[in-house]
């Protein structure tokens, strides 16, 4: 018995070789875990984004506080222990819908969260808000996930930057999908 | 097998693989670099591997789901799509030789395992000729599947009749822009084959990838001494091309195969090619449209038993519009088919060329009642050729009463509606049947879950089926014959659970088992001539441990081990076997695997009636793997 696979393996060779010269792209393909990714940029925010005034300086723990994400609040716990942001010890926070978000410095509100009824009442100066909804930025956030494919990207509104006193790099910026402007 | 062949074959792999491997350049894991070590451009690229967002909660939804990562396969190291399934602790799998397999969920695998629904991506691999899967001509490039969702227990309103006992989904990969190709070449002292894949952008929004393998097996034994006659040769090639632009996504995939299968009863060749497209978007509302469309074409050719031309036109829609209390699923389907059989002397079809056409409408409700606590509703209706309009109800609850611990609960009604071998079959002793039934189940669901912390998961399920109406062989009214009809009634309490844990970065440990109980009996009134174990013939338990080791920067060890229950009719004895592999794999993108299967030749048997089942012995094959 026989297959005579060669035959239309052939076809096949002829496509892969004409394709071959297609120089290849190296987004690094490695895989992580959706809450692992969140985590690592949770961290990573906090280094391009400058806080009002003494908001972010001292010597307290720099406080990220995490909302309807155990997941998420586990791989941070994991991540920082040892590491630090703005030279400060990082310290994380799980809250609960209803409890004050006073002393923190960045809140991440997960995909079950409530986003309308966490930011209720008027604006914390100095506080980054992270989201992870597709009307993240729409219900004033900051900064909000958003999955495209099989990649875990991030939208800025430089607007509500603004109204809670923050300062985005540019840098960031550049690797933001969707930019909100200033108001 | 024709050894002139086969070496101009290898010969054309080695040249098609050059181009593949000259790109193998770049390194492809962490490397000891943790993710929150990159930057914030690296993060963007890296590929997530838990499923996405609505997947997530379809899988997080109330039904006992397993789900087999690309990982899992990988650190496996197995060949075929068969042993892949193995890994799900809540599947029976049986082989009768190398090629054939019956694989299910739950129980009533004897003959051809009809109460499960098997997916690739979308489209439904099960015949309608026997509402089973012929497993021997089904073969995959395992290194694009991106996971498989197997849920034991109904899926009926989502996924339509057939859907009774299981549903096993498996997703390939989306096609990649890194232009990365993969060589994979294997052999041993029973199987050997190669894998080629390769990749490219397609514009600037799209990507598509190529790709081939072929697969040889040698022969095996008989319980008996005698040879199983189980050679087999196989090869298929194929394409799949994403595109995405903002919310707007759309997929097509085509491919083609062969399988010569030698078989004792007479060798079967199969040949067959699919092409599929889906489109998805993004609409108002955040809600949610995706429309698919597929054409199957299979032939296959039993020598001495019958010949099958078989097309497939497959149209589906799927929308979703989530809300703040309320999300609505809602969606429809139509699918046709062309099945032509060949009649002969030793079976026959009435009609040998039949027309059909099945379609359906369903709508679900997932309504949060609480922030902890979701109730879902569902109805779907299903038109068949056979019995016209069947409804498929179910109810569910989650409720997350702690932390990420859930329990879930579910009332279901699932058929399997008739296929062509209940209805139009017959053969010199029995005569089609003509007002066979449906077979109805009825099934309650009582399931935990939990993620008990960044290292441990736990799930465990007790479930109850009745079927009040299951396949039998009856007498018909000219003597000597008989009739396939629905005289069998039964229940089958079960238990079923498994857990994942990971101590250590390095270590990791799964396992799983199920246990079960069944009573089938023939209904009162009705007469049985083929005996209860065309039905119930299963084993009462599986258990199966998994550990996955990694020690150095380079090397990985796995060992897993299992053991089945004893098969009552066919008297297959209780087995354990323990698999194992050793990979190394280097920072250029070169894994080497050396797997040995049934490491201590412990001789046993899977599945089938003794004379007709095979033997398994151990087997090895070392398998090197190149991307880049």
């Amino acid at each position: 018995m026989s297959v005579r696979p060669a035959r239309w393996l052939f076809v096949w060779a002829a496509l892969l070789v004409s394709n071959a010269a297609v120089p290849a792209q190296d987004p690094a393909a490695i895989e992580a875990p959706e809450a692992g990714i969140k985590a690592a940029y949770l961290y990573k925010f906090a280094a391009y984004v400058d806080w009002p005034g003494n908001a972010a300086t001292g010597s307290q723990a720099f406080v990220i506080g995490v909302m309807d994400a155990d997941d998420v609040a586990q791989e941070l716990e994991r991540i920082v222990p040892g590491r630090s942001v703005h030279d400060r010890p990082v310290e994380v926070r799980r809250v609960r819908e209803g409890q004050s978000t006073a002393g923190l410095h960045m809140l991440f509100i997960g995909r079950e969260g409530d986003v309308r009824t966490a930011l209720r009442g008027p604006e914390q100066p100095g506080l980054l808000v992270v989201t992870d909804n597709p009307r993240g930025l729409e219900l004033g956030s900051t900064i909000n996930f958003v999955v495209a494919g099989e990649h875990l990207g991030f939208e800025v509104s430089l607007e509500s930057a603004q109204r809670h006193g923050l300062r985005i790099s540019s840098r960031m910026l550049n690797v933001a999908r969707r930019v909100v402007p200033k108001a | 097998m024709d050894a002139s062949r086969t070496v101009r074959l290898l010969a054309c792999l080695v040249c098609i693989a050059v181009p593949v491997l000259v790109r193998a350049q770049q390194p492809r894991h962490l490397a000891g670099l943790s993710l929150e070590d990159l930057s914030l451009e690296q993060l963007a690229e890296i590929r997530i591997t838990s499923v996405s967002r609505r997947e997530e909660r379809l899988a997080g939804a109330a039904a006992s789901i397993y789900v087999i990562t690309s990982e899992d396969i990988r650190r496996s190291g197995v060949t075929n799509i068969v042993d892949v399934l193995r890994l799900a602790p809540n599947l029976f799998v049986g082989r009768g030789d190398s090629n054939q397999a019956v694989i299910g969920a739950r129980g009533q695998y004897a003959g051809t395992s009809n109460k499960m629904l098997v997916l690739v991506d979308g489209r439904t691999i099960y015949t309608p000729l026997f509402s089973g899967v012929f497993w021997d001509q089904q073969d995959f490039v395992l290194e694009d599947i991106e996971r498989i969702e197997v849920i034991s227990g109904p899926g009926a309103t989502l996924w339509g009749t057939n859907a009774v006992n299981g549903v096993i989904n498996i997703t390939t990969r989306r096609a990649a822009r890194d232009g990365k190709g993969v060589a994979v070449g294997f052999a041993g002292d029973f199987e050997r084959g190669a894998v080629l894949r390769s990749a490219a952008p397609l514009g600037d929004d799209g990507a598509y990838r190529l790709y081939a393998k072929y697969r040889q097996t040698d022969e095996r034994r008989l319980d008996t001494g005698a040879p199983a006659q189980d050679r087999a040769e196989r090869a298929l090639a194929g394409v799949r091309a994403d595109w995405e632009r903002g919310t707007r996504s759309a997929t097509f995939e085509a491919e083609a195969y062969k399988a010569l299968v030698d078989n004792l009863g007479g060798d079967r060749d199969m040949t067959g090619a699919h092409v599929l497209g889906r489109w998805q978007d993004e609409l108002a509302h955040g809600s949610h449209l995706r429309v698919q469309g597929y054409y199957d074409h299979t032939e296959r050719v039993h020598q001495a038993s019958f010949a099958e031309k078989l097309d497939i036109l497959d149209l589906d829609v799927q929308h979703e519009r989530p809300g703040a209390a309320h999300t609505l699923v809602s969606g429809g389907g139509y699918r046709a088919a062309r099945d032509n059989v060949g009649n002969t002397a030793a079976i026959g079809f009435d009609p040998a060329l039949a027309w059909q056409w099945w379609a359906n409408a369903f709508l679900q409700d997932e309504w949060s009642l609480a922030k902890e606590v979701q109730l879902i509703f569902g109805l779907r209706a299903e038109r068949n050729p056979y019995t016209g309009v069947e409804w498929l109800p179910n109810a569910r609850f989650t409720w997350r009463f702690v932390g990420e611990h859930v329990l879930w609960g579910a009332l279901s009604r699932a058929i399997r509606a008739p296929s062509r071998i209940d209805r139009d079959a017959f053969t010199p002793v029995l005569h089609a049947n003509h007002s066979f039934e449906a077979e109805v189940a009825n099934v309650a669901e009582l399931g935990y879950r939990a993620q008990v912390d960044s290292t441990a998961n736990v799930s465990l399920t007790l479930y109850h089926h009745r079927y009040p109406n299951l396949r039998s062989v009856a007498l018909a009214p000219e003597a000597g014959t008989v009739v396939l009809a629905n005289g069998f009634e039964g229940r089958t309490t079960g238990l079923e659970g498994w857990a994942g844990w990971r101590p250590v970065p390095w270590w990791r440990l799964a396992g799983g088992f199920t246990v079960m109980n069944q009573d089938i009996h023939v209904r009162a009134g009705e007469v049985d001539v083929g005996g209860v174990g065309q039905i119930s013939n299963d084993p009462g338990h599986t258990v199966q441990l998994r550990s996955s080791w990694d020690f150095g920067r380079a090397w990985e060890a796995d060992v897993a081990v299992r053991n089945v229950g004893h098969i009552p009719n066919f008297d297959v004895p209780q087995y354990t076997v323990w698999d194992s592999r050793i990979g190394w794999r280097s920072a250029r993108g070169l894994d080497v695997d050396l797997v040995v299967q049934n490491v201590f030749d412990r001789t046993y048997t899977e599945f089938g009636a003794s004379g007709g089942r095979a033997v398994f012995g151990r087997t090895w094959f070392l398998k090197l793997r190149w991307q880049g």
